[in-house]
C-alpha cells in the first residue's frame, strides 16, 4: 500500500492541485452566482498559483531541492518524473493557457451565454493540467491520463464557436481522429504490457528485445504519440483543426500540446538499439518535406502557421535520431529539446496571438487576401507577427534560430552529418512560405476594411509583448538555456 | 493448452442442443393461437404507436450521459469499500474528498439546469 505523500509527490502534485482547485472554485461559484463574472479572475489566479508552485523545480537546475533526493524529481512511486527543464516547458504550457485566456477576454468570452464562459475557463485550466501530467509521465497510466486530460478539453474548445461551421468541423475532426489515436495508444500499451509485463519506460527496452507482440505494441504506442505530435503520416488533421478552432485555442494547441507530446515521446523514446537513428531521421525528413510542400500552396495564414508547426515537430525528431546514433547523449539532447520547445512555443504564441488581433481587424478572416497590407496599418500586431515568423523560420537573432541550432548541433555531434545537412536544406526550403507571410503583411496594398470595426483589446495587445520579448531575449541571450 | 478450452466447447454444444431442442419441442406440442397483441413489436411494455421519427428533447441525452458518468464514478467506491477497514481513517478522508469533488460537479449540473430533461 502506498504510504503518505513525500515532498517529491507534493512538488509535482502542487501545480495540478492549483489548476484543479481553480476548476472546482469556478464550478461552485458558477452554480450559485451565475451572473457574477468571476471566472476569468479565478482562472488566472489558479494559473499563477500553478506557475508559482512549479517555479522551485524550474529554478533548481544543478542544486538539489530541500527534502527531495536528487533530480529529476520522481513522484508517486515513479509514475511522474520531471527535470528542471521539463518544469520550464511546463511553465510554457501554463503561459500558453494564460495567453489563450487573455486573448479570449474580448472575443470568445462574449460569444454566447454564461454557460460557455464557464466551459471556456474551466477547460482552459484542465488542458494545461493534462499537459503537465503528459510531459512528466513515466508510467502508462499517467501517460494515458495526461494525454486524455489535455485532449478532451481541446476537442470542446476547438468547437467553442459553435455557430461557425469551421469551428464545429475542427472540433469533430479533432475528436474523431484524436479518439482513434487514443485507441492506438491504449492498445499499444495493452500489447506492451502483455508482451513485457512492464508499464514504465523500461517496457520499451524490454519490447525491443522481446517478441512480436511487444514489438507490435511499440508500433501502436508510437503511432498514438506521433499523432498527438502531428508527425507525417499522422499530420493531416492539423491544418483543418488549427484553421477552424478559435485562434486563441490554436495558440494553446500549437505551443502546449506540441510541447507535452514531444516530451512524452522523448521520455518513451527507445534507447539506442536495433531501431537505429534511420527510422527517426526518415520520419523527420518526410514530415518536413510534406509540411513544406503543403504550406507553399496555402492561402490561409492560419493553415500556413499550422503546417509550420508540423515542420517544427518533424525537426524535433532529428533530436531523437541524434539520441539513437549517440547513446549517452541523453542529457544534452533533452536540453536541446527543452530549449527548442520553449523557443517554438513562444514564437507560435506570438504568431497566433498577433494573427488573432489582425484577424479581428479583417473581419474574422485569416486569408492572405483579407490580411493584405495590414502589417503597415497595424504596426504593433503586424510587427510581432513578422518577428514571430522570422523566429519560426530560424533567422539568427531570434529564439527559433538557436532552437534549430541546438538540435542540429546534437545531430552533428552524434556523427550524422549527412542527415543534418539534409535537415538544414529542408529548413531553408520552408523560408519560401514564411517570407510569403511577410510579403502579404508589408508589400501588398491594403485590403479594404471588412466587417465591423474591431473592439480595442488592450489586455491582449499588452500580453502579446511577453512572447515577443521572449523571442528576442532567448535569441540573443540564451544563457537561461543552460538551465534546461 | 487447447484442453483448457474443453469446458467452453461442452458449454457451446449444450447451448446449441438446449436452444434447438426447446424450439423443436414448442413447435411440436404448442398450439398456435395468433392474436394482434402477439404480432406487435415488443417495446419494453410501452405501446408502440406513432412514427419512429419522433422528435424529443436533446436534454434527454444529456441526462443519460450524466447518468453514465456518475454511474462510473460510483464504481470507484466499490474499490474503496472492499478495502475500507484496512485503509482506515485516511482512506475515509480520501474517499470523502473524492465524493466532495464529485458533488461539486453534480451541484453545478443541477444548479445550471442540466437535469431538466423535459425543458
Amino acid at each position: 500500500m502506498p504510504g503518505p505523500l513525500t515532498p517529491s509527490d507534493w512538488l509535482l502534485a502542487a501545480p495540478l492541485l492549483w489548476l484543479a482547485g481553480g476548476v472546482v472554485a469556478i464550478l461552485v461559484l458558477d452554480a450559485f452566482r451565475p451572473a457574477a463574472r468571476h471566472e476569468a479572475g479565478l482562472a488566472f489566479l489558479a494559473l499563477l498559483g500553478a506557475a508559482w508552485s512549479l517555479w522551485p523545480l524550474a529554478e533548481a537546475a544543478g542544486e538539489p531541492l530541500e527534502g527531495i533526493p536528487g533530480l529529476p524529481v520522481r513522484a508517486f512511486s515513479g509514475m511522474l518524473e520531471a527535470s528542471p527543464g521539463n518544469a520550464v516547458v511546463g511553465l510554457l504550457c501554463l503561459g500558453a493557457a494564460a495567453l489563450a485566456g487573455i486573448l479570449s477576454l474580448r472575443s470568445l468570452c462574449r460569444l454566447e451565454s454564461g454557460r460557455h464562459r464557464t466551459a471556456l475557463w474551466t477547460l482552459l485550466l484542465v488542458a494545461p493540467a493534462g499537459m503537465l501530467v503528459t510531459l512528466a509521465s513515466s508510467h502508462f497510466a499517467t501517460l494515458f491520463l495526461g494525454i486524455e486530460t489535455l485532449s478532451l478539453p481541446l476537442y470542446v474548445l476547438s468547437a467553442l464557436r459553435r455557430t461557425e461551421e469551421g469551428s464545429v468541423e475542427a472540433g469533430l475532426k479533432y475528436f474523431l481522429l484524436g479518439a482513434f489515436a487514443s485507441g492506438f495508444l491504449v492498445f499499444g500499451m495493452a500489447l506492451l504490457y502483455a508482451g513485457t509485463g512492464r508499464m514504465d519506460p523500461g517496457a520499451v527496452t524490454a519490447a525491443l528485445e522481446g517478441g512480436a507482440l511487444a514489438r507490435a505494441g511499440l508500433g501502436f504506442l508510437y503511432a498514438g504519440l506521433l499523432f498527438k505530435l502531428a508527425i507525417a503520416p499522422f499530420h493531416l488533421w492539423v491544418a483543418d483543426v488549427y484553421q477552424g478552432a478559435p485562434t486563441p485555442i490554436t495558440a494553446l494547441m500549437a505551443a502546449g500540446t506540441k510541447a507535452a507530446a514531444a516530451l512524452a515521446l522523448l521520455h518513451w523514446a527507445p534507447p539506442a538499439g536495433p531501431l537505429g537513428s534511420g527510422a527517426w531521421a526518415l520520419l523527420a525528413c518526410a514530415t518536413l518535406a510534406l509540411a513544406n510542400l503543403t504550406a507553399l500552396n496555402q492561402e490561409n495564414l492560419k493553415r500556413i502557421l499550422a503546417l509550420s508547426g508540423v515542420a517544427h515537430a518533424g525537426l524535433l525528431l532529428f533530436a531523437l535520431a541524434a539520441l539513437q546514433a549517440a547513446p549517452g547523449s541523453g542529457a544534452s539532447v533533452e536540453a536541446a529539446v527543452n530549449f527548442y520547445l520553449v523557443a517554438y512555443g513562444v514564437s507560435a504564441l506570438a504568431a497566433f496571438g498577433a494573427l488573432e488581433l489582425l484577424e479581428r481587424r479583417a473581419g474574422g478572416h485569416a486569408e492572405a487576401s483579407a490580411l493584405r497590407g495590414l502589417g503597415r496599418r497595424f504596426p504593433v500586431a503586424g510587427g510581432i507577427l513578422a518577428l514571430a515568423v522570422l523566429s519560426l523560420a530560424g533567422i539568427p537573432g531570434t529564439a527559433g534560430f538557436l532552437g534549430k541550432y541546438f538540435v542540429f548541433a546534437e545531430l552533428v555531434r552524434s556523427g550524422e552529418v549527412g542527415v543534418a545537412l539534409l535537415g538544414i536544406l529542408l529548413t531553408l526550403w520552408s523560408f519560401a512560405y514564411y517570407l510569403r507571410i511577410l510579403v502579404v503583411l508589408y508589400m501588398k496594398d491594403a485590403a479594404p476594411a471588412g466587417g465591423p470595426p474591431a473592439v480595442q483589446d488592450t489586455p491582449a495587445a499588452v500580453a502579446l509583448w511577453v512572447p515577443a520579448v521572449l523571442v528576442v531575449l532567448l535569441g540573443v541571450w540564451p544563457a537561461p538555456a543552460h538551465l534546461l | 493448452m487447447l484442453a483448457a478450452y474443453a469446458p467452453l466447447l461442452a458449454w457451446l454444444v449444450l447451448v446449441l442442443v438446449f436452444v434447438t431442442g426447446l424450439l423443436w419441442v414448442t413447435d411440436r406440442i404448442g398450439r398456435p393461437r395468433p392474436a394482434t397483441g402477439k404480432a406487435d413489436t415488443y417495446e419494453c411494455g410501452m405501446e408502440p404507436v406513432g412514427d419512429a421519427h419522433r422528435r424529443f428533447s436533446v436534454h434527454y441525452y444529456l441526462v443519460a450521459v450524466l447518468f453514465i458518468l456518475f454511474d462510473v464514478e460510483a464504481l470507484f467506491l466499490i474499490l474503496w469499500a472492499l478495502q475500507a477497514r484496512e485503509l482506515g481513517t485516511p482512506g475515509l478522508l480520501e474517499v470523502g474528498f473524492f465524493l466532495a469533488v464529485l458533488a461539486v460537479g453534480w451541484l453545478h449540473i443541477w444548479r445550471r439546469g442540466g437535469l431538466e430533461w423535459d425543458r
